[in-house]
This record gives structure tokens, sequence and C-alpha cells, in this order.
């Protein structure tokens, strides 16, 4: 993987509530890019850099394990 | 015309107050709007709600006086509680212990000021930040404070993230609060999951017999879910058993706001102390967790110190929330949750203390 693209994971295992961007979309960092529920407790996750999506590894419902991939994020 | 009393238009706005914070701010809708309008239906000027065979009394009688409503919440939230994630770290235990400190101090505190050994046990036991453990020791000990105190207690529980996150920034530095704490829960073996709420049972039945109906009621709500052989009386006690039992509990709670009783001196000393017992429950908690910081040299975030009280999940959440708020990669949810499930075996066991140890050692 090279230094200008990110692989977001799953922070812990859990399931994708809601999908807030899709491949091509345009994302500053900050920018909400799923609602993930762990623990009955639903979380943004966010883009940790400006970028576009170039992939989104997981559907809404999916469930997750802690360190799957979500999205991939290029620079 | 008849007269409006004074009082009961005060306590008719503080119902009203409870709906807003519910409807608009979302603080515990479950607990605070069924509260909110119990207090506008006992206050409305001549009503007989509260009287012997009206409706909200019909309620209290069945529900409080028999200690029903709150055992009966207590199956739910046992039902509804992974305790295995202690299994993992059973010394996070030491946090909730930590924060009953607020139980013993304003305790002795009230016994100080004046309230008697009964009143002083109803109103520490806030601490615990347990409603339904609120309840069943008030009503032994003190029923003339059961109103002003299990009012306090949900208030206060409903306002947990309010005092929760000043007291954690007071206490801890940025440094401590950017401390991640990698804690994936484990899952284990079927036998441990469901020897786990018999053994916490039987062992602290000995320890505080007193509180044998509250950890029974919690525990079998446990088994109920730990045993997977019971589904549909697990999905019943954590759903149509819970939600019809806080209803009910709720607007008698708010019926108990009667102005005549309510509006007194003694009540705004409950909350007066019941607040110190609350901040030093967190603050005893946050302080725990910076020792446990400086032993681990720097691998315990002290922030999860102030999830050991009762108030689930709400506590483990805020704490979260203020971690992910300096670093969003910082996901303190797993140890914020066990800490906090600890804290309801820990207000229960509390309680149990106080019901067996208080009347020896005051002469109740």
């Amino acid at each position: 993987m090279g230094e200008r693209e990110v692989v977001v994971k799953a922070p812990l295992s859990g399931k994708i509530v809601s999908l807030k961007c899709k491949v091509g979309d345009r994302v500053k960092s900050g920018d909400v890019l799923l609602v993930f529920e762990a623990m009955k407790m639903e979380n943004d996750i966010f883009s940790p850099i400006n970028g576009v999506v170039r992939e989104v590894f997981v559907s809404e419902g999916d469930t997750v394990s802690k360190g799957d991939p979500l999205m991939r994020i290029e620079a | 015309m008849l007269p409006f009393p004074i009082g009961n238009m005060v306590m008719m706005g503080i119902g009203l107050i409870f709906i807003y914070l519910a409807v608009a701010k979302k603080y515990e809708p479950m607990l605070l709007l069924p509260i909110g309008f119990g207090a506008i239906l006992v206050n409305i000027p001549y009503s007989d709600l509260m009287e012997p065979g009206g409706f909200l009394r019909v309620l209290y009688e069945a529900g409080i006086e028999t200690d029903v409503f709150p055992l009966l919440i207590f199956i739910g939230i046992g039902a509804m509680t992974d305790f295995g994630i202690l299994l993992e770290k059973p010394w996070l235990l030491l946090f909730p212990t930590a924060c009953k400190l607020g139980i013993f101090v304003t305790l002795i505190i009230s016994l100080l000021i004046g309230f008697s050994p009964g009143q002083a046990a109803s109103i520490g036991i806030i601490g615990a930040m347990d409603g339904p453990t609120a309840i069943y020791v008030s009503r032994r000990f003190a029923p003339e404070l059961l109103g002003p105190v299990f009012v306090c207690a949900y208030s206060y529980m409903s306002m947990v993230p309010i005092l929760q996150v000043p007291i954690i920034k007071i206490l801890t530095t940025r440094k401590e609060r950017l401390v991640r704490m990698d804690f994936e829960p484990r899952s284990y073996p079927k036998p441990l999951r469901v020897l786990f709420p018999i053994i916490i049972f039987l062992v602290t039945s000995f320890v505080a017999p007193g509180g044998t109906a509250l950890m029974g009621s919690l525990m079998f709500g446990n088994l109920l879910r730990e045993s997977g052989v019971v589904e549909r009386l697990r999905r019943g006690a954590e759903n149509e058993l819970t939600n019809i039992t806080t209803l009910l509990l709720g607007v008698t709670i708010g019926g108990t706001m009667q102005a005549d009783k309510f509006l007194s001196i003694t009540t705004l000393f409950v909350f007066a102390l019941g607040l110190i017992s609350f901040v030093i429950a967190l603050s005893s908690g946050v302080i725990l967790g910076k020792i446990a910081y400086i032993i681990t040299k720097g691998k315990i975030n002290p922030m999860i110190g102030s999830t050991g009280i009762s108030a689930f999940p709400m506590a483990a959440r805020t704490a979260h929330m203020v971690g992910r708020q300096e670093d969003p990669d910082n996901w303190l949810l797993p140890a914020a949750m066990a800490v906090n499930t600890g804290g309801q075996i820990a207000s229960v066991v509390a309680g149990g203390l106080v019901l067996t140890y208080v009347p020896v050692l005051l002469g109740l």
C-alpha cells in the first residue's frame, strides 16, 4: 500500500449501520464515511485523509470483525 | 373558583421540565418522560391519584411497597447485560469498587448533619447510581424519604454525562485521556458463562445476605441470557418485562412528587447530598484510574474509572465519546463497558452491604 492510500479498518467487532459515501466520492479528512455499531452504540467512522473513495468492502447490515477492511481511500 | 396551591404549580412546572428534557434534549426519555407526567398527574389540585384506591397509589403499593418493580427491573437488566466481558480482565472490578466510596462518605456526612442512620444510609445509596437499589434500600430504612431519594437517584442518573464530562476534564490531563486501551472481548466457553451468574450470586449472597433478592434477580436474568435454552424468556425479560416495569415505575416515581410532601428543606438536603455522593463516586473512580495509569506506566486510561457507576451504558458511552473527541481512533468502549457492567454488580453488592451491616453498625 502506498503512502497516498489508506485502508480504513473496523476498530472493533460490530455491524455496519449505514454507508455515508460510495466509490468515487471525494471526502475530506474528518468526513463521516459510515456509521458503525459496536456494543449497542452507534459510532461515526471518519475519513483520516482528504481523498477519493476507491473501494467499499462492506454493505449496510454486514457484521465485521476487528481489523476487517471497510473502505480504501486514495489521496 | 378553587384555589390553585403554588406548591402544586411548582411541581407541575418541574414535571414539565422533565418532559422537556426528555423530548427536546433526549435526556433519558424513558425515565424522565413518565416521571414528569406522573408529577403533573399527582399535582393536579384535589386529584385523588395518590389517595387510597387511586391509580398511582395502587401502583405504588403493588410495585414499590412490595419491591416488585425494582426486582423485575433487575431481572431485565441481568437479561440484557453481558457480564462475560468482565471475565477477560476481572481486576477492572477495582474501579467500580472505588466508585462506591461515594455511598459511604455521604452516609457519614448525612449522619453528621443530623439525619437518622436509616435516612443517612438511604441518602448515601444514591451514590450507587442505581435506581432499583436506591428504592430497595430507602423503602426499608427511610420510607419517608423514598420519594426524594429515588427522584434524586433517577434524575442524576439521567444527567450522568452532564456531570461525568467535567469531572473527567478537571481530574485528567489530555495526555491521560489520549491513552488507548487495546481490549477486544473474547468469546468464553458456555459452561463458564453459565456458571458466572450462579457463582457471583452465591458468593455475594453469603457476603451480604441483605442483598440476596437484588443480586438474585440480577443474576437470574443473566442466567436466562447465558443458558441459551430459554430464548423466549430472555427476550421477554429484556424487552416486555423491562419496558412495562420501566413505564409503571416511572409514572409511580412521578406520583411520589406531591408538592406537600416533596417541597421541603429535607428534599433539598437529599438532592445536595446525592450530588456529593455522585461527584465522589465519579471522582474516586477517576482518581483510581490515575493511580492505575501511573502503576501501569500509561497503559490505563483514567477515564474508564468514571464508568464504575451503575448507570449503564451511559457512563461507558460518555467516557468513550470524550476519548474520541480528542482522538477519533481511540476506542475505549470495550474497556469502559467492562468497568460499567462491573459497576452494576458492585452497586448491588454495595446495596447488600448497606442492608446487611448498617442495621448492625448503626443500631437500626
